[in-house]
């Protein structure tokens, strides 16, 4: 039987592949995926607890919440490809080890 | 029974060793074709929850807009495979295991105080669980102001990211030559 | 009208209508002329900046003898509070003026002689540049002098005691473009400083242990606050004395006056006659009460007018400029007035501060149409001068009369009120202060004739080119000197002992409380007799000194060679003023700026090079603080995760 905790720990396995992305990859573009990655664990999340334990008054606030998240993932996304485009003709990189001038 | 348990145990490692190939690919086109298949089997894992309007929309605004845009952005790079190890010195792999140890271990903790793998079989939902009307009704009466906001919240994207990437003739005459 | 209801309760129907309400014109007069002068002086007004100034003075006059006149007839004080000046929680200090028998007085003084000094000025700075500037300064000082002498309260007083100091500093600075003039300024200013730093503390004493600064308040609650001789009301008298003591030039402030004739002559007849130097003379009578609850204060009052007088009377033997003489003459008779008003006698004081007002004003107008004659804006040596009788009659004459009557002699109004000051000293039983005051009455009419001999008589000594442009001053001059000079010869009959005391009668009111506290006053036996034969003393005195001077400077020209050279360090002490001026430089100046150093060492060496030392220990602790900021995305990231882990340990456990 499938219950709450295969989704939940689906969920943790996802997003520590997401953070681990996050810390290891250089490519600026694998580093928003990999947020992305993470985006979409929590979101499983969220629409499992829905399912599982689903609020008395209104069902669907979980689904609510995740598609507000996916509007915010899609303008982050947006976002970030765009600062990365301008980065890439600024310095001709998109790797993160060489993009460090907020250097303290 | 053994369906849906099959059902979720096929999409859910397919999420899973997709998520490893976002991360293990030393080719950024990799890393994004394997994304596209988290979020399929995401999609999926949705349509098992019930959340069909979710599925769809995970479907459509994931795999048909942001991936495709990032894939876009990878071919317009044009990125070549980068000399040297596409990921970090090694010596982060330590501290970065550590790290997920922490999470999985929590993970499980959490888990396993409030039920196991054992916990409660899903309660039974109203047909209309998860349908467009269902959740369209929540948005437009009790979520109308964050629904607007996200709206608002997506026109600025919008205008940010076509200002940021556009491109200004001249300012960078070097490389409108080198694109030719 | 205790409570400040705006200036329309003033004119409210509920009580009958007194002229004395119109009292706020008479500051405002010359406030609008200020006004006019400042801002449209230079280009509109130019040249009639003078008559504006005049005419707004003479409206002051008028208002001041409309108040005096509803005064006199109904001999009832006048306190109207026009607005909330200072209101801070429980503390409401009104604006407002009070106007009793002495500050008729005092109004009359200042706008009289005011105006009078006015339209000699008109004739005076013709010509000079910045003649609108005069113009602009001048109302202004009357402003803050009648501010002075109506305020209701001391704080409203203090405004006026500033700024009359601010006045004189911009009046005796008025050549600012020269050395001596600028420094003169600054002096006046300092010095006053010094003073007032006294007189506030004064002030905040009194309100500290009194509640109140109102007058009305201060003369109602003292007795019953200050036991008489209490250490507090003498500790606060002695702080407002200071406070005079700058403000009326008397030991140990009065350094600024010799060097305030760097303004231009009729800044120093305002300053010297009607305006400033009486502030403290005034402020102390107006406070007779505080000061007869504390016989200590009285007496340092009396010890300093005495000492004053006759030290400055002695300094005034042998300076050889005009007006430096008649300036320490000023303070010399101002001495007199604080030695009449530490032996008790305020309405001696006072009589003395008007009569004097009267003929120093002619002294100096006169000495400034000598000036004129020189055409000089400084001042005049009398070693240079001689023989002006010919050549200026008119200026001659007053100064002549204007001389007797500094002297004392009947009956000429010095002599009515020097001479009751010498028998109150006598009969109060300060027979000292007496003998000085004698001594002093005989310098006085010593120096007085020296300088009169020097200037009027024998024969010019002067340069041919001088002489030939020597002239009588126009009308517009030696008029003011004539109005002065007559009631330098009829001021004092206001008050003749026995036969017409009217002046003591009016001012009774005013000092009737404190002459109760001071006790029952000593009646010599067979007063008359005294005072008669005193006068008769101090008569001969004068005349005495009038001859010595004649002697001296007029038929034996050896004479003040031959002292000069017999008591060389007699004559050279006076000659260098007793070496205050140096002793204050040594000490106070020399020591300020000692201080000054140590404090500019303090500040480099310790407070900067400190806050600079601290601010590398911020630098060098922030440097490490940057190393933080990788500028890597991956640490950062990595320090949100190690964040959240933390979060979750904290969770699990």
């Amino acid at each position: 039987m499938i219950t709450l905790s295969h989704y939940l720990f689906l969920s943790m396995i996802l997003f520590a592949l997401g953070v681990t992305g996050l810390m290891v990859r250089r490519n600026a573009i694998i580093l928003l995926m990999s947020v992305e990655l993470m985006l979409n664990a929590a979101n499983l999340a969220v629409v499992a607890f829905a399912r599982f334990r689903p609020a008395p008054a209104s069902a669907d606030n979980g689904m609510v919440l995740v598609f507000m998240v996916m509007a915010v993932a899609a303008a982050e996304v947006a976002i970030g490809l765009a600062i990365l485009l301008n980065l890439y003709r600024q310095r001709r990189t998109v790797n993160a080890d060489e993009l460090n001038v907020l250097k303290g | 029974m053994m369906l849906n348990a099959l059902y979720f145990w096929f999409f859910g490692t397919l999420a899973a060793v997709c998520g490893l190939g976002v991360v293990l690919s030393r080719h950024p086109m990799h890393s994004a074709i394997s994304l596209v298949g988290t979020m399929i089997a995401i999609a999926a894992l949705f349509l098992q929850l019930h959340s069909e309007f979710l599925a769809y929309a995970q479907i459509i605004v994931y795999t048909g807009a942001v991936m495709v845009l990032i894939v876009f952005t990878i071919s317009l790079l044009n990125l070549r495979q980068t000399a040297g190890n596409p990921m970090c010195p090694s010596r982060w792999w330590g501290v970065v295991f550590v790290a997920l140890l922490l999470l999985v271990f929590s993970a499980y903790q959490l888990i396993d105080k409030s039920h196991g793998f054992a916990g409660p079989a899903r309660p039974s939902v109203p047909p209309d669980y998860g349908q467009v009307p269902t959740v369209a009704r929540s948005l437009f009466t009790t979520y109308l102001f964050p629904f607007e906001f996200v709206a608002v919240l997506l026109t600025a994207a919008v205008i940010g990211a076509t200002v940021l990437a556009r491109q200004d003739p001249e300012q960078h005459p070097t490389e409108q030559e080198e694109q030719k | 009208m205790e409570n400040g209801q705006g200036i329309i309760t003033a004119f409210s129907t509920a009580e009958p209508f007194r002229w004395v309400g119109l009292v706020w014109l008479v500051p405002l007069f010359p406030a609008a002329a200020t006004l006019l002068n400042g801002l449209l002086g230079r280009k509109v007004i130019r040249y009639r900046t003078g008559q504006l100034a005049t005419v707004a003075m003479l409206g002051a006059l008028i208002v001041s003898l409309l108040c005096i006149w509803d005064i006199a007839r109904t001999g009832q004080p006048y306190n109207v509070d026009y607005f909330i000046w200072i209101g801070v929680g429980d503390f409401q200090l009104p604006f407002g003026f009070y106007v009793d028998q002495l500050t008729a007085v005092m109004l009359f003084v200042v706008s009289f002689v005011g105006t009078v000094i006015f339209l000699y000025a008109i004739g005076y700075m013709h010509g000079h540049p910045g003649y609108w500037r005069f113009f602009t300064y001048m109302p202004l000082f009357a402003v803050m002098m009648f501010l002075l002498v109506l305020g209701n309260s001391l704080p409203v007083l203090f405004v006026g005691w500033e700024g009359v100091g601010l006045c004189s500093y911009l009046l005796i600075g008025y050549f600012f473009d020269r050395d001596y003039a600028a420094q003169a300024g600054r002096k006046a200013f300092i010095v006053n400083r010094i003073g007032d730093f006294g007189f506030l503390l004064g002030m905040l004493l009194l309100y500290w242990t009194l509640g109140s600064v109102r007058f009305t308040d201060i003369v109602e609650h003292a007795p019953d606050i200050y036991p008489a001789g209490s250490v507090m009301i003498t500790v606060i008298t002695l702080l407002l004395f200071l406070g005079a003591t700058g403000k009326s030039a008397q030991i140990p402030l009065f350094v600024w006056l010799p060097d305030a004739m760097a303004g231009p002559t009729p800044v120093s007849a305002l300053i010297h006659a009607a305006t400033m130097v009486t502030a403290g003379v005034y402020m102390i009578a107006r406070l007779n009460l505080l000061y007869s609850l504390a016989p200590i204060s009285l007496l340092v009052v009396g010890t300093v007018g005495a000492l004053t007088a006759l030290m400055a009377a002695t300094i005034a033997f042998t300076q050889r400029e005009a007006k430096r003489i008649l300036a320490y003459s000023t303070i010399s008779q101002l001495g007199y007035m604080f030695l009449a008003l530490g032996v008790g006698a305020f309405d001696a004081g006072i009589f003395h501060l008007m009569t004097h007002a009267f003929f120093k004003a002619c002294l100096f107008l006169s000495a400034g149409s000598v000036l004129h004659a020189f055409h000089e804006d400084r001042d005049v040596d009398i070693f240079q001068a001689g023989g002006l009788r010919r050549y200026m009659p008119m200026t001659r004459l007053a100064f002549l009369v204007s001389a007797v009557a500094i002297a004392g002699i009947p009956p000429f109004a010095g002599f009515f009120s020097k001479d009751e000051i010498l028998f109150e000293a006598f009969a109060g039983g300060y027979i000292l202060f007496w003998g000085i005051g004698l001594t002093a009455a005989f310098c006085t009419a010593f120096y007085m004739f020296r300088l009169y001999s020097l200037l009027f008589s024998g024969e010019f000594r002067g340069t041919e080119h001088q002489r030939r442009h020597l002239h009588e001053c126009p009308f517009i001059m030696w008029f003011p000197l004539v109005i002065l000079a007559l009631l330098s010869l009829v001021g004092g009959w206001v008050n003749i002992p026995g036969l017409f005391p009217k002046f003591h009668a009016f001012l009774r009111p005013v000092f009737a409380e404190a002459h109760e506290l001071a006790g029952p006053h000593r009646e010599l036996a067979g007063a008359r007799i005294w005072e008669i034969s005193l006068a008769l003393l101090s008569v001969l005195v004068a005349l005495t000194g009038i001859f010595a001077a004649r002697l001296c400077y007029v038929q034996l020209p050896k004479l003040p060679h031959w002292f000069a050279e017999t008591f060389p360090s007699l004559f050279i002490a006076s000659l260098h003023k007793y070496w205050i001026d140096e002793a204050y430089q040594a000490t106070v100046v020399k020591g300020f700026y000692s201080a000054c150093r140590l404090a500019q060492w303090c500040d480099n060496r310790i407070i900067v090079a400190g806050l600079n030392a601290f601010a590398a220990l911020i630098r060098h602790l922030s440097e490490i603080g940057t190393q933080l900021q990788t500028g890597y995305v991956r640490h950062y990231a990595l320090a949100i995760v190690i964040g959240v882990v933390f979060l979750l340990i904290g969770m699990l456990l």
